[in-house]
């Protein structure tokens, strides 16, 4: 479907571009916001990625699926509005047992939709640029590793131990946000 | 402890299909399409990137098999035609400079892509 929707624009046909932007715009804009964490400057980084996509469709070559075409795009202009920041964790969450990981996601289930995705949203914005840009193209996206290490140039090792971390720091931030809940649980 | 290991994955999996986000921006759609429409349009090329490598491959293939083939003929001829010989073994030493003046650039270029610069700066980052 999407090869088709890419000659049509490469025949002219501009509007067609919006099949792509309907199609993946939220995920760009996950993507965007994982990396540079603040709304305004996420939208801009969606629409140079978009931009440049369209620009550059005539060098596509479809070796690889255009989201991750498009993906890989979002994550180098993301990085590039990071060029020259250092992200450290300053806040330690301690270790957590397997039970707590299932009385976590226990207590977000019982919070009402809008809740569920404010709070996860809060904890996902706590984490490194990185951790969280894994963590939403392997959970959210169900990409797989070998795709990821296509997406943003990490290795497969690499992803593997950024996934790990991200997991233990996103559930450690649940916790403290959601600790009147959880207690309560437990 | 595998298992629990799964169920944990699946449950951060179901939590995390929760964090999809849209722009804040009403007009954000129209935007892009404005600025699109105001883009120059893309064109599909006919000649990427494999092709001009594959034509990198093919010249310097003809260029070894050409140094190749004129030093066996020089040696073959040396002891009957010994002028004959010299101007070959010129001809050669002209082809082998010209080759290796192709040839630089050609590793430059391969070598700016094996350095992978942006690769190692996002190593960095994490």
């Amino acid at each position: 479907m999407d090869s088709e929707y890419i000659q049509k624009v490469l025949q002219g046909d501009a509007n067609a571009y919006r099949y792509f932007i309907d199609k993946y715009r939220d995920m760009a804009y996950s993507l965007a916001m994982s990396i540079v964490k603040d709304p305004p400057i996420a939208e801009e980084v969606t629409q140079d990625a978009f931009l440049r996509a369209y620009k550059s469709l005539g060098k596509f070559e479809q070796r690889s699926k255009f989201s991750t075409w498009l993906y890989k795009i979002v994550t180098n202009e993301g990085l590039k509005r990071l060029r020259g920041k250092e992200f450290r964790y300053v806040e330690d969450v301690g270790e957590l047992r397997d039970p707590e990981y299932v009385s976590i996601n226990q207590c977000v289930t019982e919070l009402a939709e809008q809740e569920q995705k404010y709070y996860i949203n809060v904890c996902l914005k706590k984490l490194l640029p990185n951790d969280s840009l894994v963590m939403r193209l392997f959970y959210l996206e169900e990409r797989t590793l070998k795709e990821i290490e296509e997406i943003t140039g990490f290795s497969v090792t690499n992803i593997k131990t950024i996934l790990h971390r991200a997991r233990k720091r996103f559930y450690g931030y649940l916790k403290i946000e959601l600790k009147h809940e959880i207690n309560s649980i437990l | 402890m595998k298992e629990k290991r799964e169920d944990i994955e699946k449950l951060t999996r179901d939590l995390m299909k929760r964090s999809i986000l849209s722009p804040e921006s009403a007009d954000f759609d129209d935007q892009l399409m404005q600025k699109i429409s105001e883009a120059p349009a893309p064109i599909a090329l006919k000649t990427n990137g494999s092709d001009a490598k594959k034509a990198w491959r093919l010249w310097m293939i003809t260029i070894v098999f050409l140094i190749g083939s004129l030093f066996i003929v020089s040696e073959y001829l040396a002891g009957y035609f010994t002028e004959l010989s010299r101007m070959l073994t010129v001809t050669l030493n002209y082809v082998f400079y010209g080759g290796m003046a192709l040839f630089i650039p050609f590793v430059l270029f391969q070598l700016d892509s094996l350095l992978q610069v942006k690769t190692w700066q996002r190593r960095k980052l994490t």
